[in-house]
């Protein structure tokens, strides 16, 4: 057999599976509702045995699944290596235009670039600046109601946790989209910007206007020291402060409620209620 | 044959990487107390005050650590008593030490799901969206790790929300690590929407780390997140050399995580992208010490290139190293070897090999009787008056004939047949003082021993299924003890079997935690400064509550005890015994959140140890309901609501 159709094969089977693995999860979800929202709404050891060999048959089926794919791998392999080659579409949709930008940005002295060129890239640079700020300063302007909403503990009932908790999280939902929808924007932004900018970079080298033929400087071994030394400073810093918080912890108790609380059990705080 | 070979070769292929062999190594050490999943435990030693760095729920029954983000939210929880220097000072240490290469090398939850992604499924890759994703954990540590715990602290709740709402692994190590064992069967009754939801939630998890390289970890993971911050100056870890990187992007491609760069806040440091680095630039943090010591330094000027003795000298200088290094690697092995075998010894052989052993002995205690009423020795009294019942082949007694003695044995044959009742008034208005009734009575008439009033004492046996009405109306001087259980009554006995002035002795019922047993007494302090024993309330319909202010449930059903206690002052009696842990904060809570209080609030002795008589292993709360004689009428684990306390309380006062 090729080790195309091998291939092709692996995917059928991989498809299918991951159908079957979604078929049993949601018939594991709808039995532990049926038995919440069922006629008693309670939980028993029978109950849920009851419940669960009724999905039996799904969730070994998956079970099988699993077993017939690794079955799969190890007597009909894919030979990734025996595969004809050739650059996919999708390889070319997963360039990392940031990466690209910075190696030619490197390559690049706007100061000695072509004048016309230079301001078109500046211009871009500053835009695209422009963008991520607005994108940055929406982000944090709509935390600023969420922040102070949620953290607000006068709207934190004593007896009603639930209640209470639940609508701070829908807020801090509402929040997230927001923050998403800014910042995907930003970073669609940021690319297109910077595919532009791809371009006239590269026709500034291809016109060897202001090209750095030397390679990127490295840090002399002075600039590495004083990083390293930084870098040290600041990790001593810490190990510092967390041993003398540890030894303070230790002091005033609180290692021994790390114990207490760890030895015993808090039913709601593992989720069982 | 060419089966096996190719079974062979799919395990040379597959042969677990280093870092899949630590990944289980530590997970088998964070989980060694086995033992506790066979007995249905959670393992509660010394080694639970230091937290195992990665995400590993202490409610686990095999944890042999604590969970750093659950101390950490309950550290934060109760910051109102004491700041938590403690867990600051941990999490710091944990990341400067190695930031996320814990998430990759140390966390078992990250071990499972990247075992779970090994199913052969199409995957979802990463993108520029699952990219500003994984800034969502940021907002989960935000809110439910630093946010809610803090403001519920200003109400004196502890609240450990990531924990309660989120934590996929206390839902599958903690929760059903402790449901899967027959031992905690009852727990089930106390799961409810929270479980539910957490429930859905794991399998959410479940279903995501198999078509999504580390879900859990990458989108939602507060504790990869803090270690995270640490990343770029942690000692452990991978490293860019940006002088030799080429911005060639190979190792962002390999990458499964989001990284924008390696050694970014999203870098697991798995080091999987050290072998793509076509120039070498990315590298183990600290690798530097093992290179310089593999390096062969030797004097060109002294031994010159090309020389015999130079290539002898490298040969044995390799040699040298090869021998070292097989030296270190066998060291390490050993050591880690020797302690994860202490390990496994200390937890599951030695540690609370004692408590074992008490257990049981308290089992033993539970399950003996209290002793029974000593019995009437008196010989069978002759003379009395029978008539033979209808189905002629038994006798009834019907009164006392020509008996003259006041202390009188009914016999338990007449003419060689049973004597199995005691006729209608047969008795009545006599004087006797002491009565013995033979086993082989079924039946007592009506009205049989009626102003008896010089009677002292008698035991109805355990064959009486039948009594009358008023058999031992006006009996003012009797004690009648009876060989059953009050609560197995049977239904043949008349309502007003005796008067109220009768002294009715039932049968004691086994010592024990269990519905339908006597329940234990143990002298315990309140927080008032008296003592307290649960005998003292006998009597009353008693509500023992099991409680500690750092209990979220605890604290929110105590409310509930509150209003039975104010409801039923006269006739039930609420005792909240608050746990050992931190008991000190008791007291300040009660008189702070209810002043003038009905409830008696005790507090355990230093191990719990009336917690664990009354059947607590360590799950709180706890509740139980006695009835007027200390008879265990309903017990439960877990919260309650005011409608299902009430109604323990009400089934208790109709016994």
């Amino acid at each position: 057999m090729t080790e195309r159709k091998k291939k092709y094969i692996h995917l059928f089977y991989s498809v299918y599976l991951s159908v079957l693995i979604i078929n049993a999860a949601l018939h594991i979800i709808f039995a532990v509702c049926a038995i919440y929202f069922g006629a008693n709404s309670e939980f028993s050891r029978e109950i849920v045995s009851t419940q669960f060999a009724k999905i039996a048959i799904p969730v070994y089926i998956c079970l099988g699944g699993i077993i017939v794919g690794f079955l799969l791998s190890l007597f009909l392999p894919v030979n990734e290596s025996a595969m004809p080659k050739g650059k996919s579409k999708k390889d070319k949709s997963k360039k990392n235009y940031k990466m690209i930008y910075e190696r030619l940005a490197k390559k690049i002295d706007l100061s000695q670039c072509d004048a016309e060129l230079s301001e078109k890239i500046k211009k871009e640079r500053k835009l695209r600046m422009i963008y991520s700020y607005v994108c940055l300063g929406l982000t944090v302007l709509s935390a600023i109601p969420f922040m102070i909403i949620i953290c607000n503990p006068n709207r934190y009932d004593k007896y009603l946790i639930n209640e209470s908790i639940i609508p701070s999280v829908i807020i801090m939902f509402i929040w997230c989209v927001l923050a998403f929808i800014f910042v995907l924007g930003s970073s669609i932004i940021r690319t297109e910007s910077m595919k532009s900018e791809i371009l006239l970079l590269k026709e500034a080298i291809e016109n060897k206007s202001g090209l750095i033929v030397e390679k990127a400087e490295t840090p002399t071994a002075e600039e590495q020291k004083k990083k390293l030394i930084t870098v040290w400073s600041i990790r001593g810093a810490i190990v510092t402060v967390a041993l003398v918080f540890i030894i303070i912890g230790i002091c005033n108790g609180g290692m021994a409620d790390v114990l207490g609380k760890a030895v015993r059990l808090c039913t709601e705080c593992i989720g069982l209620g | 044959m060419k089966i096996w070979t190719k079974i062979k070769k799919w395990f040379a292929d597959h042969k677990p990487s280093k870092r899949r062999i630590i990944q289980l190594y530590a997970a088998l050490l964070f989980n060694a107390n086995i033992k506790g999943f066979v007995k249905g435990t959670i393992y509660t030693g010394p080694t639970k005050n230091i937290c195992t760095p990665g995400l590993n729920c202490y409610s686990c029954p095999g944890a042999s650590g604590a969970c750093p983000l659950g101390a950490l939210q309950n550290s934060l929880a109760s910051s109102n008593k004491r700041l938590p220097y403690y867990m600051f000072g941990i999490i710091l240490l944990y990341g400067i030490i190695a930031g996320r290469w814990i998430c990759s090398f140390l966390c078992p939850f990250g071990l499972i799901q990247e075992l779970l992604h090994k199913i052969k499924t199409p995957k979802i890759k990463k993108s520029r969206v699952t990219r500003i994703l994984s800034y969502f954990k940021y907002v989960i540590l935000v809110v439910f790790v630093f946010i809610f715990p803090l403001m519920y602290m200003f109400r004196r709740v502890p609240l450990p929300a990531f924990c309660k709402y989120i934590c996929p692994a206390g839902t599958l190590e903690g929760a059903m690590g402790l449901l899967s064992n027959k031992v905690n069967a009852s727990w089930f009754s106390m799961l409810g929407p929270l479980f539910t939801w957490k429930f859905i939630l794991l399998v959410s998890f479940v279903v995501g780390a198999i078509f999504m390289f580390r879900f859990f970890c990458r989108f939602f993971c507060p504790l990869g997140a803090l270690y995270g911050l640490f990343n770029k100056i942690s000692f452990f870890g991978i490293q860019l050399d940006k002088s030799n990187c080429t911005n060639c992007n190979l190792c962002v491609k390999k990458c499964q995580m989001d990284i924008a760069h390696v050694g970014d806040q999203e870098c697991i440091s798995c080091g999987e992208c050290i072998d793509v680095c076509p120039t070498g630039a990315i590298s183990w943090k600290g690798s530097k010490i093992i290179l310089h010591a593999n390096e062969i330094n030797i004097d060109e000027n002294v031994t010159p290139i090309g020389t015999p003795e130079h290539d002898k000298l490298v040969e044995e200088k390799k040699k040298k190293i090869k021998t070292r290094n097989t030296i270190i690697k066998v060291s390490i092995i050993a050591s880690m070897a020797a302690l994860l075998i202490g390990a496994l010894l200390y937890y599951n052989v030695f540690y609370g090999r004692n408590d074992d052993k008490k257990s049981s002995e308290n089992q033993t205690e539970v399950q003996t009787e209290r002793p029974t009423e000593p019995p009437i020795v008196i010989p069978d009294t002759h003379g009395m008056e029978f008539e033979l019942n209808a189905d002629g082949e038994s006798y009834t007694v019907t009164g006392l004939g020509d008996v003259t003695d006041s202390e009188i044995a009914i016999p338990a044959t007449y003419e060689n047949l049973p004597v199995t009742a005691i006729g209608e008034s047969a008795f009545a208005n006599t004087d006797i003082t002491l009565l013995s009734i033979p086993s082989s009575i079924t039946s007592i008439g009506a009205k049989a021993f009626e102003n008896c009033a010089e009677l002292t004492r008698t035991i109805i046996p355990e064959s009486v299924t039948v009594i009358g009405e008023n058999a031992f109306a006006g009996c003012s001087k009797a004690t009648i003890s009876c060989s059953i259980l009050k609560a197995d009554k049977p239904a043949g006995w008349a309502k007003n079997w005796c008067s109220d002035d009768v002294a009715i002795k039932w049968l004691l019922p086994a010592t024990g935690y269990k519905v339908g047993m006597l329940c234990p007494e143990m002298s315990l302090d309140t927080y008032k400064g008296s003592s307290f024993n649960i005998s003292q309330t006998k009597g009353k319909v008693t509500v023992i509550n099991f409680w500690g202010t750092w209990c979220t449930p605890c604290v929110q059903e105590l409310p509930h005890f509150n209003d039975i206690a104010n409801e039923y002052s006269d006739s039930v009696a609420v005792i909240a015994i608050h746990s050992a842990l931190d008991s000190d904060t008791g007291g300040d809570y009660i008189s702070e959140n209810f002043p003038g209080t009905k409830m008696i609030i005790p507090r355990d002795t230093q191990n719990d140890d009336y917690f664990k008589s009354l059947g607590g292993t360590v799950a709180y709360p706890m509740t139980l309901v006695l009835d007027a004689d200390g008879i265990v009428v309903f017990r439960t684990e877990g919260s309650l609501t005011h409608a299902q306390l009430k109604n323990a309380v009400e089934l208790a006062l109709s016994k």
